[in-house]
């Protein structure tokens, strides 16, 4: 006999009767796959400002993260403030565009953030765009 | 007679289960947009010359010096933008003040037609 016994208390046509939660898993999958986006998470985590801005983020060189209690953080470590613009030189000397993306968490007093634009612009950074989260419809 | 599955469905259902799982937790669904920001050197240079300031405090609002409420603010923004839609407009929000309320005004300056809205740093020890 090549498969195992049945149990008898199964009834001979499981298989057909999950077939309809396969279908909906199934669904459910390719959903995910393709609606959701795969992308590395941020160490800290940051809620951006809501913004009816339309503009895509496109490429960017180098990411400022800037976390609720104002901690700042480049390619994920924890950086100064004061040693930002010399951890940022070097990244901007040599790359092609220059454009800076800030994900700066809602919360975070305006003022620092000016501030590190400051210094970004004093790097030699071309663009600053803020990242910001589309506002959800009403 | 019903045919036979070759494979039988529980491990395929695991497997799917399983991608499932990661897929869900994994995906963002986030919509990321961007602003792009000037910024203006809190001395004022020539490049700024002429542009409307907009100082946001903690609870009010001052453009060029007089405190007004927002839509007061936004009706005469309209105003110099229509006049001349290169108007340029200076953001200074005093310490203290949440970045998302210094973006929603610049929504609102934006969508009353201001084409060039940047930040500036209000002086230290404020």
């Amino acid at each position: 006999m090549m498969f195992f016994d049945q149990p008898s208390r199964r009834r001979p046509d499981d298989d057909q009767r999950v077939m309809p939660l396969i279908n909906v898993v199934f669904l459910l999958l390719i959903f995910f796959m393709v609606a959701g986006q795969l992308s590395k998470t941020d160490p800290v985590q940051i809620d951006p400002p809501l913004s009816e801005s339309d503009k895509d983020p496109g490429e960017h060189l180098v990411q400022v993260l800037i976390a609720k209690d104002g901690r700042l953080l480049l390619r994920g470590e924890e950086v100064a403030f004061g040693d930002l613009g010399a951890r940022l030189g070097g990244a901007l000397r040599d790359g092609a565009g220059k454009i800076v993306h800030v994900k700066a968490d809602g919360a975070v007093d305006a003022a620092q953030v000016i501030r590190v634009l400051d210094v970004l612009k004093a790097a030699g950074a071309e663009k600053v765009k803020l990242l910001t989260s589309a506002r959800q419809a009403p | 007679m019903r045919r036979r599955a070759i494979i039988s469905m529980t491990p395929l259902i695991d497997v799917v289960f399983i991608l499932l799982v990661f897929f869900m937790l994994a995906s963002s669904f986030m919509d990321w947009r961007t602003l792009e920001l000037g910024v203006a050197k809190a001395g004022g240079t020539g490049k700024m010359a002429g542009a409307m300031l907009v100082e946001l405090r903690g609870d009010d609002l001052r453009l060029s010096g007089r405190t007004m409420s927002e839509d007061d603010v936004l009706q005469t923004l309209r105003q110099r933008f229509h006049a001349d839609p290169a108007q340029k407009v200076l953001v200074k929000p005093a310490p203290g003040v949440p970045l998302q309320r210094a973006v929603a005004l610049i929504d609102r300056i934006a969508a009353a037609g201001g084409k060039e809205v940047s930040f500036v740093a209000s002086p230290e020890g404020r």
